[in-house]
Formats: C-alpha cells, structure tokens, sequence
C-alpha cells in the first residue's frame, strides 16, 4: 500500500456552463427593432431634463421619470468621445486587434459604444492618433440585421482627416 | 440624517493572507478561517467575542463555488450569529468594512467581523471571462468591453485632456512596484523599471501588462468594534473617523457628454465619496492632513484622476506632481506604499485589504512598508466600470 503524503493536495476540476435568454426590455426592444427594420440610430428624450439618451432608456435616472415616446432619430454622424483599441487576445473576444469607441451621434446627450472597423490597427501609436476623441465617425449598417446593438459599426468619416 | 456615525468605532484587529496566483494548499473554508483567526489574534479576541459577520464577496464564478456564504458559515460555525453577504464588484471590501462600521456605530452590535477569500487563480482562464459579464446585456455585452478596456477608455480621455503619457503611466506603476517590493504580504513583489514596463505587452491601448494588476488569491480581515469594546483591549486602534460610499450611473456612454456634472475622468462618484469620508473625518486639507493613503487603483493610469478627484491635486496636475515625488515617503502624501492593487488584487476583498492596509499604517503594523508617524490614512474602494465607490478616513485619534 503506497504511504500516505502529508503534504499531498488534490485539485477537483470544474465548469459552469450556462446559457440564459435575457429580456431587452422596453426601451432596448425599440431602438434594436429601429437598427434592423429602419437602419436608424434612436434616443429616448426626459420629459423633464431633455436629455436624449442613446442608446434609450424607458426612465430617465436622474429625474426619475418614463421617457416620453416621441424618441428622435440621431446619428448616423457622430464624435468619438474616447476609444479602447484590444491587442491582447481574451477568451470570447475577437481575434486581436480590434477597436471600440464611445460616439455621441449627432443630435443626442449621451455615447454609445461599438466596434470601429477599417482602421488600420497595426501601429498603435498611429491608430491612436487616428481615432483621438473628437474624431468624426459615421455609423454603417450590416445588411444582414438581427435586432443587435452589432446591426451596426463606426467607420471613420470620408475626410482623410477624420475631422471637419 | 446626520453623516456623522451616532458613536465612533475603530479597527482593532486586522490581518491579510500573503497573497499569490493560486492557494492549492488551502480550500475556501480553510482560507476564510485562516483570515478571521489572524484577524481575532491581532486584535486579541476570540470568534465568542463576535457579534456579527460581513463576509465580503464578489461574483462566485471568481472562483466557481456558488454560494460562498453558506461556505464561510461552514468556516466560522457562527454559533447562532448573523452573516450578511455584500457584493459591489471591486468595491466589495470597502462596502462590507462600512456595512460593519454601520452595525457597530448605529449601536446594534458591540464587535463586528469583516471577512473575505478570494480564489481567483482557481479560474483556470482567468477573470476577464467574467469580467466581460458585467455589461448591459442588450447593449453592451457584444462589445470586447472587460475592465481593462475600461480603463483604456478612461485613459485616453485623460491623455489627450491633460497631456499624461505612457511614460508618466509607466513610471507610476514602477513607483507602486517598487512598494510592494517591501510588502511581504503583496503578490507582486519584483521591481520593474518604467523601461521594462513600456516593454511589457499592451494589452488594451495604453494599458500594459506590468501597468495592471495580477489576479490573486489569498483571505482578509478586520474586527471593527465600539469604544466601549476598545477600552477592553491592549493593542492599538485605528478609529474610523469617515466612512462614505457613492454610485453614479451604469452607463459609461452618459458621462462622456453633459459637462462637468457628469465627466467620465472627473470620477463624480469618488470624489462625493471622498468629501463625504473627509467632512467626516474633519479632514479640509488632504495633503497636509493625510499621512498615507491607499486608494483603489488596479491601473496605474487611473492615478492621475483618481488623485484629484480626491483632492491631492488640483484636476489635470496629479502626473505632475507625481513627477516631483509627491506621493513617495518624503512627499506630500505616501500613496500605496503597499504597493496597492498594482501589486495585489484578490477582487473580493481588494477594496477590504486597502483599508486594512491604512489601518495598519496608523496602528504602527505595516512593518515592512511602515510610514514613519503614520497617523492618519485614507482608503478607497472602486467597483462597476468605474461607478461604485467608497472612501474611509483612519485615525489614531479618536477625535480632533
């Protein structure tokens, strides 16, 4: 019979895997049927403080009241207001490097954020550059559109500059 | 509602595990009763002096064993008593440490354990996996978003607003390094030069490897307890003399428009919570009245902002002023000389250890990173994306 190790420690391997159907909700429901069915980004306006929030919510936090139905269309012109570019590989991400930024589309209070495509993401100093806050983006839409906040993406504005 | 606690209270015993990667010698149970036993010795008690416990706990798949409270009541048999469970994300410790400040000061209990475990290096993939959960499902979650992202989106900001650079970033987390080099309770503990840390990989622009955190694993502990209880006991004390905690919204995207109330670098939220802790504690004058403070700060590019958010520097100046050796012994205030979560960030009980750690710096038991007459400290805790926040003020001195 082998001798029993003092110091000997057993390691038990385990998983959670779990999948999970999430409700949207309201507001979320609306501004991705918009991004399928009309190709258009939406805000929820406060009936109180005005701000228009995108992406929409149904109550505004601050004033503590329901949004009001009238929501706007934004976009699709927008400012980048800052950006994350990923270099390191994470489990369930993209292949690396990839890009996001937080854009104010033109006409709303508030960003939201996507992925930047077309960029060249190489030299990180230059990308860096290229996609500064204040840049100008324009959202594109996939033709292929599923009601998910990926219907869309930013690409820079024409403007070599990014800017205008 | 007054701010003020109804009667002062204090840390009178605390104790942190030497943290690592991984604690295969240990499971959960024994790592939790390793922490409260360190803890009671230090403050010279026993489990039968306790009233309560706050286990302090971050999302269970850190470390995959679903409902750890029923775990830890397993470690501490608990005899009857009362275990609540806080979770605030980063800010988990520092919510738990004033949830039991509340039960002592509000007169309820007499003596109140904090406690926490954390596993992380259990995860075999680490912790971005579920750190990448934290997001808003219909809007967010598709998006590479994680907490290192998060930080980059902060950072650049900053960058471009106030002109700090990767160099300034880089010699910061050298700063905190070097720290937790005399640490003997830190995970990190091997100096890098700024050039090694511009070396190390990037991970989200700017954000480098040896600017971050490691994911570690390891128990913390404080026994918080009345005046009455700390007449009783021969050790030294550090009085909580503030405590405070605010949130701000869970969208990022709401704080990057609506100038200056809500500024996403401005960090709102910490900085209400700081003011809050300071009115408290009687503290106007940060810099001249702190000795040590050890802020929440897992990048080291989130120094800056969170600095003048707690009024050590005016807004825009932190980097400078760092460049001149303010928040090294001999500055203005020491900043992390533990080496902060730089050096050491078992999530659960991170935000726990900060206050542990200016606990035991105006109690005189930092031993190795001791701050010669240490005697007043702040902490804070940091969770969410960058939207949850608390703040203590230690002392020494029961009052002014």
């Amino acid at each position: 019979m082998p001798q029993a190790r003092e110091d000997e420690r057993i390691t038990i391997p385990a998983s959670w895997h779990l999948e999970f159907e999430h409700a949207a909700g309201k507001a979320a429901s609306r501004f991705l049927t918009g991004l399928r069915d009309r190709a258009q980004l939406s805000a929820s306006p406060c009936p109180k403080c005005r701000r228009l929030r995108v992406p929409p919510r149904s109550f505004c936090e601050v004033c503590f009241v329901a949004t009001s139905d009238d929501w706007v269309d934004v976009g699709p012109e927008g400012t980048v207001q800052t950006f994350s570019i990923t270099y390191a590989a994470f489990p369930g991400y993209p292949t690396p490097p990839h890009a996001i930024a937080y854009v104010v589309p033109d006409g709303a209070d508030t960003a939201i954020c996507n992925f930047v495509r077309g960029v060249d993401l190489s030299d990180p100093e230059r990308a860096a550059k290229v996609l500064a806050p204040g840049t100008r983006v324009r959202a594109v839409f996939e033709g292929d559109r599923k009601a998910r906040v990926t219907d869309f993406h930013w690409e820079l504005l024409d403007d070599k500059s990014g800017r205008r | 509602m007054s701010d003020h606690p109804k009667r002062p209270a204090a840390i009178v015993g605390a104790a942190t595990s030497r943290f690592r990667t991984r604690r295969d010698d240990v499971d959960l149970t024994e790592l939790l009763l390793e922490g409260a036993v360190s803890a009671l010795i230090d403050a010279g008690m026993t489990f039968a002096d306790v009233d309560a416990v706050v286990l302090a706990q971050a999302p269970d798949p850190l470390h995959g064993i679903g409902h750890p409270e029923q775990t830890a009541a397993a470690a501490l048999g608990l005899g009857g008593k009362p275990l609540v469970r806080v979770h605030t994300g980063g800010a988990t410790g520092m919510s738990a440490g004033q949830a039991a400040w509340w039960l002592v000061t509000s007169g309820r209990f007499e003596t109140v354990l904090v406690v926490g475990a954390e596993r992380m290096g259990d995860n075999v993939h680490g912790a971005q996996k579920v750190l990448n959960e934290i997001w808003d499902p219909a809007y967010e979650a598709l998006m590479p978003l994680n907490t290192i992202a998060n930080c980059s989106l902060m950072t650049v900001r900053y960058m471009q607003r106030y002109g700090a650079d990767e160099q300034d970033f880089a010699e910061i987390a050298s700063r905190m390094r070097a720290n937790g080099a005399r640490n003997e309770n830190a995970h990190l503990r091997i100096p890098v030069e700024p050039d090694e840390v511009l070396e190390s990989p990037i991970l989200t622009w700017p954000v480098r490897r040896s600017m971050s955190c490691p994911r570690s694993s390891g128990a913390a502990a404080a026994v918080i307890a009345s005046a009455d209880v700390t007449r009783r006991l021969a050790g030294p004390v550090a009085w909580i003399r503030g405590m405070a905690a605010c949130t701000d919204t869970y969208f990022m995207g709401d704080r990057m428009r609506l100038e200056p109330v809500d500024e996403y670098i401005a960090m709102h939220a910490l900085r209400r919570a700081g003011e809050a802790a300071y009115a408290m504690a009687g503290i106007t004058d940060p810099c001249s009245q702190l000795d040590v403070a050890e802020p929440y700060i897992p990048f080291s590019s989130y120094e800056p902002m969170m600095l003048e958010a707690l009024h050590f520097a005016p807004v825009g100046q932190a980097v400078a002023r760092a460049r001149e050796g303010a928040w090294e012994t001999g500055g203005e205030v020491v900043v992390c000389p533990s080496g902060g979560v730089v050096c050491t960030n078992p999530i659960s009980v991170t935000a726990l250890v900060r206050l542990i750690e200016a606990a035991q710096q105006v109690r005189g038991r930092a031993d190795g990173h001791q701050v010669d007459g240490a005697r007043t400290a702040m902490a804070t805790g940091a969770g969410g994306d960058a939207q949850i926040f608390g703040a203590a003020v230690l002392s020494d001195n029961p009052a002014n």
